[in-house]
């Protein structure tokens, strides 16, 4: 990892820190400022997916699938969007949708890790299996929506941690003296 | 561009086209059942109100026509995504998703027509996602098609 | 390609060529070694970790994909194992970052490959065999880049074995797993590949890992959309490409004998190969992942000795015995320097082509000295050289 990428990833764990603790202090400001910054991630890269699409994969054999999929993300960013002004409860389910989405991602990954014999694949199954977890969690005590919140903003918390860690993780580069 | 290359260039073309079919089906049924569940109390609310029906009755007819609704159409677009693909693959040889297809397409026109329609109450952010993705599947579905004569025209000769 | 042919093909090429048993020992080790000199190697000996020739699975599962990174993994791959054919092809309506990975495509009897056994001559064994190693790999990675690209190295499911039937050919749809514990049943046209990443810079999409191991087995015979291709189809004939692998490399190795005055891309060895040409196709078709007995055996009949089995810690204790300038007279120590060598000539071309990818290379005549302490070490050579 080089310093900006360090740097990047600090400053997005501290946002997603104080994302989970404004949510938790103000419910109602804190989850329409997630809203928000998740649709505006997911915009860009469907935006930045339609522009590789003209830059590159239109020479591609079969790359018309990544304008597609563009489309469909950059959707889903203007979608997520849209929703930031109904029921907490209903934006709760779709933030909680993700976040799973996302730990089952990490899972897969993490298992992916293992069978190519990387060596920290069991912090990203730990991670992945916790996110998936608070997700499966939230949506059975959906009724408390304080509950709910509280347990989504600590798997956020968490998320954040594991990410702050790995900003600060020596690379393994061995210097000739 | 030589025959054979121009054959494989519409026979991937169609099993792409036939991917992004489903793709954006699914998607546009799964935002549609989204939005449908977000204001669901004020839908039912509304429908009573019009029919004169109480609540509880309308209720499960709402859901159950819904989910016929969104299952047809999920269907549907499976339907025509994956005969494009078995056509792109050389496994099927038919052209009556060509027929669906193009219901499909003056079903979207019909959508994107009615969105520009100022007596309706759909807020702008529904109508900017919602032309976005209609005019993505036309277009998908205008290019399976074209893809689908452009081969059969390349493989007559 | 795989130790058979660059360990023990490339034995029997050196002796063919004319080399001695001990040379060609030397030679075919080097060759062998390309695939296995990796950072973590070179850390563990203490050596430049700039001098790596390849990167090992772990190292490329943790690799970062930011611009540097990139830089690092196509100095090593396009320097080693994708060698670029044409750093200046021309391709109509694409852009400039399009265009930088269309012209890092491999393949065989390029400027780059002069270059590169021109860069061996009278240097060491060592460079021959890494040189050997490079040119090998053009014929068998041809169509794919040394560089992590969705847009070059992809492949899809239009992916056939030609079987040879009667006069013509069966042709059998191969599918790819991803299934790294799974070995390649060519039986059952059960081969492993890459799992299919939509990231334009993901390591899934670096080489010839959407074909799997595919390139690296002589006796397979298919055809390919190649992503780059504009749907044209490519017909890969490995038995024949090895062959012709084989004849040049001794051609090239005559060459860097000094039997011959200059050499010439699209030149092979035909009437030299010419009495054995039947046994080395019979071992090219031989319908298995790994062919090293067959070409053991064979360079053992060719210079009736034993070819020793290939052992990465051979010279280790040479190496890390030994101290200051020493370390450069060992085996490892001019290994060293053929490779770095070999990955500074690559990169200044790449560079010189107005391409960025393989990161930026210092003309150290005009502005001295500059960048990665370990290529200070081929300064200080040349001027040994020189005086």
């Amino acid at each position: 990892m080089n310093s900006i990428q360090r740097l990047m990833n600090f400053f997005i764990s501290l946002a997603m820190i104080l994302g989970s603790i404004l949510m938790l202090i103000n419910p109602e400001k804190g989850y329409v400022v997630i809203t928000v910054i998740l649709s505006l991630g997911l915009v860009f890269s469907g935006i930045g997916s339609i522009l590789y699409y003209f830059k590159m994969a239109r020479h591609m054999v079969g790359g018309k699938i990544i304008f597609i999929r563009g489309v469909i993300v950059f959707d889903l960013g203007l979608f997520t969007y849209s929703i930031s002004d109904i029921p907490k409860i209903y934006v709760l389910m779709y933030l909680l949708i993700i976040h799973g989405f996302s730990g089952l991602v990490e899972i897969l990954r993490a298992i992916e890790g293992k069978n190519n014999g990387q060596k920290r694949w069991k912090l990203k199954l730990s991670h992945g299996v916790l996110d998936f977890s608070l997700a499966l969690v939230c949506l059975f005590v959906i009724h408390s929506v304080q509950f709910t919140v509280m347990i989504y903003c600590f798997g956020v918390f968490y998320s954040a941690l594991v990410r702050m860690a790995s900003a600060f993780r020596k690379t393994e580069i061995v210097y000739i003296q | 561009m030589d025959t054979d290359v121009k054959i494989r260039y519409f026979q991937n073309n169609l099993v792409t086209c036939g991917l992004g079919i489903i793709t954006l089906g699914l998607w546009t049924n799964i935002k549609a059942l989204l939005h449908f569940f977000t204001e669901f109390s004020q839908i039912i609310a509304d429908t009573a109100k019009e029919t004169g029906l109480e609540e509880e009755i309308v209720l499960p007819v709402f859901i159950v026509v819904i989910a016929l609704i969104v299952l047809i159409i999920t269907i549907w677009h499976i339907q025509i995504g994956m005969s494009s693909i078995r056509v792109g693959r050389g496994r099927k040889k038919h052209h009556f998703y060509i027929l669906s297809a193009m219901l499909l397409i003056a079903l979207n026109m019909y959508d994107v027509f009615y969105l520009f329609d100022v007596t309706t109450e759909i807020p702008l952010d529904a109508v900017i996602t919602t032309i976005i993705l209609d005019t993505t599947l036309t277009l998908v579905l205008l290019d399976m098609i074209i893809s689908h004569f452009a081969l059969l025209v390349l493989k007559k000769r | 390609m795989q130790e058979d042919f660059h360990y023990y093909a490339t034995y029997c090429a050196a002796f063919i060529a004319g080399y001695t048993h001990e040379e060609c020992m030397d030679i075919c080790y080097s060759a062998q070694f390309v695939d296995l000199c990796s950072k973590s190697f070179l850390s563990g000996i203490g050596a430049p970790l700039s001098a790596a020739t390849t990167q090992l699975q772990l190292e490329l599962m943790d690799v970062r994909t930011d611009i540097i990174g990139l830089q690092d993994i196509t100095r090593i791959w396009a320097s080693f194992h994708f060698l670029p054919k044409d750093l200046y092809a021309v391709k109509k309506w694409c852009s400039k970052k399009y265009i930088n990975k269309y012209r890092l495509i491999c393949g065989p009897n390029g400027e780059l490959l002069a270059e590169t056994v021109k860069l061996a001559k009278n240097t060491s064994l060592q460079a021959v065999g890494t040189a050997m190693h490079v040119l090998a790999d053009t014929w068998a990675h041809m169509y794919f880049a040394g560089t992590p690209s969705l847009v070059i190295n992809n492949t899809d499911y239009y992916f056939y074995e030609l079987i040879p039937e009667g006069d013509g050919y069966t042709e059998k749809h191969i599918s790819f797993k991803h299934s790294p514990k799974s070995p390649d049943n060519p039986d059952k046209c059960f081969y492993v590949g890459s799992l299919y990443q939509m990231n334009e810079n993901s390591i899934m999409n670096l080489g010839h890992g959407r074909a799997g191991h595919l390139p690296d087995y002589s006796f397979i015979h298919y055809k390919y959309l190649p992503a780059w291709n504009g749907y044209k189809e490519v017909v890969k004939d490995n038995p024949s490409d090895y062959y012709k692998a084989f004849c040049q490399m001794v051609y090239a190795m005559k060459y860097l004998r000094g039997d011959i005055d200059s050499f010439k891309t699209d030149t092979y060895a035909y009437d030299e190969v010419a009495p054995y040409e039947g046994r080395i196709k019979e071992i090219l078709n031989t319908r298995q992942l790994s062919v090293s007995e067959d070409f053991k055996k064979f360079g053992e009949e060719l210079s009736g000795r034993v070819i020793e089995k290939f052992d990465v810690n051979k010279y280790k204790e040479e190496y890390v015995s030994s101290s200051g300038n020493d370390k450069d007279k060992t085996f490892l120590g001019k290994f060293i320097i053929a490779a770095l060598s070999q990955k500074s000539m690559v990169t200044n071309k790449i560079y010189k082509s107005g391409n960025r990818l393989a990161g930026v290379s210092v003309d150290y005549k005009s502005k001295g000295f500059k960048g990665i302490k370990d290529f200070a070490k081929l300064i200080s050579l040349r001027r040994n050289w020189d005086e």
